[in-house]
């Protein structure tokens, strides 16, 4: 059995850009009230710095919906984090996983709002071939040159890395960059309004719509150590299913462990009805040893991320791991579809 | 040794019809689905393509794609004998381009004239909204994915309901298609000029294009064990799959065809088959001049000169671009070809273009087959590509849960 462990990462997130930055600044308040096209151009310069990705220029974006410009740089900077050079990887062993769940909504907006006052013949074929949940992982594709098993989830983030690491165990690809992302737009805003998830509309029982997008760089541990990479984490387990009872279970099992070993729990919690179910499938699982368990509400702090959350809170056990050596993380669509759950392993 | 993933239960709903009788009899006897379209506005517009006729428009609560999945899904359902109490961890992989894209026309629509938009609109347009409507009428226990991958999407479900039951993590999983025709779609494809200016032809020298249309359909999959313990007729086995990127341009293909000749290699090595083996190809076939040369650029590389024998059909002609569904309408297709013996034909073929020297279908024929190639490719120099082949059993087409 091959092991499955993360190499790099990259974040772009209203608590700043790349994973240290992130860490530190999650326990605080937000660095900016969101991202935009200056911080981007911010994350393009602190790219430069690392050598293989100097040539990357803003000329690249030219045509790009802003979703796909945050999780092609989120992508790149994970890459560049984990000291791959997009001219050295084996291009058909490179996978590209990624996930979301409003896609690329700013330019749906534009293209129905050019039809609705225009003739047909007046709309942007640019900007329709940028209305695909998939525009973002072609153009990572031509940015790192990655030509291996790809997808666009549109369930949310779980999926994208379970996939991943079936690619990795059955030899199909031997690197991947699994992210999520997630561009708010005020019409999706307004839709979670209408229909109760927002918190501003329901104080007592909502989550903060947020967005960012965040990437992994996930390889076998063999061929990381081979090209003397760093090991950030280890994945050791998964498990997906109808409610976290069963997921948790499961990814004990795959990874042989019980749930005493486990020291922190990074939940799926994001304000919603659906966080008293996850509570009872804790203590479920862990019994009495969810009393001295530490539990760790992300979204309570950082916001519902959709499509990227997986990735924030994969991120966050980052920190966690310091000090603990096996950390799980329970996570799902807003909606509380396709929930999973996964264990991470400090490797010494 | 890996255990065989089976297919025991099929639903279309196209524009050959609403079930899969239908959609045979519209293969087997060379019928083209394209037509008027009625459905939308089309001023300034197109006006033809492959519209599912029998569908009546309802109220807000309840989108075109939504509609024809659930019709889809309930045939495949009642196909494979399965209930709604089945006691198996059933998961969903649903593919879609564009989800409730009419439901986004009526959103996009109110909220630029400033108006209010009711809530039962917003749960009709997310993407994710599909496994609500399989989760209602069978009870999800295994994973539940929605693939987003423009006009491969329900080619990769199955790659991915493939891994998943590999992966131990599903008894069965039912992988669904679905894409609608709308005025986003239609002036989108038509801002590309990729719309034919009168009839789609594939592979024929004078292609000049794409005629849109819509469907849904739903593959029942399964481990072969567990479909003959609970006695299911089984179609075919899925027994490979690749996926690849060109990394080469947004919308053009690679013209080298290096992505779908990486996914056909994948599928092949997955399916532990040689070219050779392989008796008929239904390539993705769009009928424009750049993806039809790299589809025929990648089978030369794949078979060498036995190209030329090898049998090629595509049903773009018969149905239209389904789009997110193509995968899948393609797959249900190359499964009945295998199951009654038959080559369906490439609809509006004339001209034989020698630069891309297949041997093009132009008349369904009688053929027994055991291995069958699909392959699709879509925006983002994405393709995907899944191999057919005769079961190992066939089961009980009788058979009880």
């Amino acid at each position: 059995m091959k092991r499955t462990i993360i190499s790099g990462a990259g974040i772009i997130s209203k608590y700043g850009l790349g994973w240290g930055t992130f860490l530190n600044n999650i326990s605080s308040k937000p660095v900016e009230k969101l991202f935009n096209e200056e911080t981007l151009k911010e994350a393009v310069k602190d790219l430069a710095k690392v050598s293989p990705y100097s040539d990357y220029e803003l000329s690249n974006w030219r045509g790009m919906d802003n979703l796909c410009k945050t999780a092609v740089m989120a992508g790149l900077m994970a890459a560049a984090d984990a000291g791959i050079s997009r001219l050295e990887v084996n291009p058909e062993k490179m996978g590209l996983f990624f996930g979301t769940v409003f896609g690329c909504l700013e330019s749906n907006v534009n293209f129905h709002e050019k039809l609705l006052t225009s003739s047909p013949r007046f709309v942007s074929r640019t900007i329709f071939c940028n209305t695909v949940s998939n525009a973002a992982v072609g153009y990572l594709s031509l940015a790192l040159n990655a030509k291996g098993m790809h997808l666009t989830c549109a369930s949310g983030g779980v999926y994208p890395l379970i996939y991943a690491i079936q690619q990795m165990q059955g030899g199909r690809i031997t690197q991947a960059v699994v992210g999520g992302m997630e561009k708010l737009h005020p019409i999706a805003v307004d839709g979670m309004s209408q229909l109760g998830f927002n918190k501003e509309l329901t104080s007592e029982n909502g989550f903060i719509p947020e967005e960012g997008a965040g990437a992994l760089i996930v390889e076998n541990l063999e061929d990381c150590i081979e090209r003397q990479g760093k090991v950030l984490a280890e994945i050791v387990g998964y498990g997906v299913g109808p409610n976290f009872t069963i997921t948790m279970k499961d990814a004990l099992k795959k990874a042989n462990l019980t749930p005493e070993q486990i020291g922190v729990l990074i939940l799926q919690a994001n304000g919603s009805k659906h966080d008293d179910d996850e509570m009872k499938s804790v203590q479920e699982v862990f019994k009495t040893n969810s009393s001295v368990l530490e539990l760790i509400p992300l979204k309570q702090v950082i916001g519902e991320t959709f499509g990227a959350g997986l990735i924030f809170s994969i991120v966050a056990t980052l920190d966690k791991l310091n000090h603990c050596e096996l950390v799980m993380v329970n996570s799902a669509s807003f909606d509380s579809r396709s929930k999973g759950t996964f264990i991470l392993k400090k490797l010494t | 040794m890996k255990e065989r993933i089976v297919i025991t239960g099929l639903g279309v709903v196209s524009a050959l019809g609403i079930n899969t009788e239908k959609f045979l009899h519209g293969l087997q006897h060379g019928i083209s689905g394209i037509k008027k379209l009625n459905h939308f506005n089309t001023d300034e517009l197109f006006q033809i393509g492959g519209e599912v006729e029998e569908l009546v428009d309802a109220d807000d609560s309840e989108d075109r794609a939504s509609q024809m999945l659930k019709m889809a899904l309930r045939e495949a359902l009642s196909d494979s004998k399965l209930t709604a109490d089945v006691n198996l961890r059933v998961g969903a992989v649903v593919g879609s381009a564009q989800g409730g894209l009419k439901t986004g026309e009526k959103i996009h629509a109110l909220h630029a004239r400033g108006e209010a938009v009711k809530p039962e609109l917003w749960y009709e347009y997310p993407l994710n909204r599909l496994l609500y409507y399989i989760d209602t009428v069978i009870p999800l226990t295994g994973p539940e994915v929605v693939i987003s991958n423009a006009c491969v999407s329900s080619t990769m479900a199955m790659g991915v309901a493939l891994d998943a039951l590999n992966d131990d993590l599903a008894d069965l999983v039912i992988v669904a298609g679905v894409d609608t025709m709308t005025r986003f779609v239609s002036a989108g494809f038509q801002a590309l000029k990729a719309v034919t200016s009168d009839i789609c032809r594939p592979f024929d020298k004078n292609r000049d294009g794409i005629i849109p249309g819509e469907g849904a359909a739903v593959v029942i999959l399964e481990k072969e064990s567990i479909a003959v313990a609970r006695g299911a007729h089984i179609y075919a086995e899925l027994s490979g799959y690749g996926s690849a990127s060109d990394a080469v341009h947004m919308t053009a293909p690679d013209r080298e065809g290096s992505g779908a000749h990486l996914a056909i290699q994948m599928a092949l090595a997955e399916a532990g088959l040689e070219p050779r083996e392989i008796d008929f190809v239904i390539p993705h076939g769009t009928g424009t001049g750049y993806n039809d040369a790299m589809e025929s650029t990648a089978l030369k590389k794949i078979f060498g000169p036995e190209v030329e024998k090898k049998p090629v059909s595509s049903i773009k002609s018969t149905l239209g671009h389904t789009m997110g569904a193509a995968g899948i309408m393609s797959a249900i297709t190359a499964i009945l070809a295998l199951e009654h013996g038959f080559l369906p034909a490439n609809l509006n073929y004339e001209t034989c273009d020698e630069e891309l020297g297949l041997n093009v279908v132009t008349h369904v024929q009688h053929q027994q087959n055991k291995h069958i190639l699909v392959m699709t490719s879509a925006f983002g120099g994405s393709n995907a590509v899944a191999v057919f082949s005769e079961p190992n059993i066939r089961g009980n087409k009788e058979g009880v849960l």
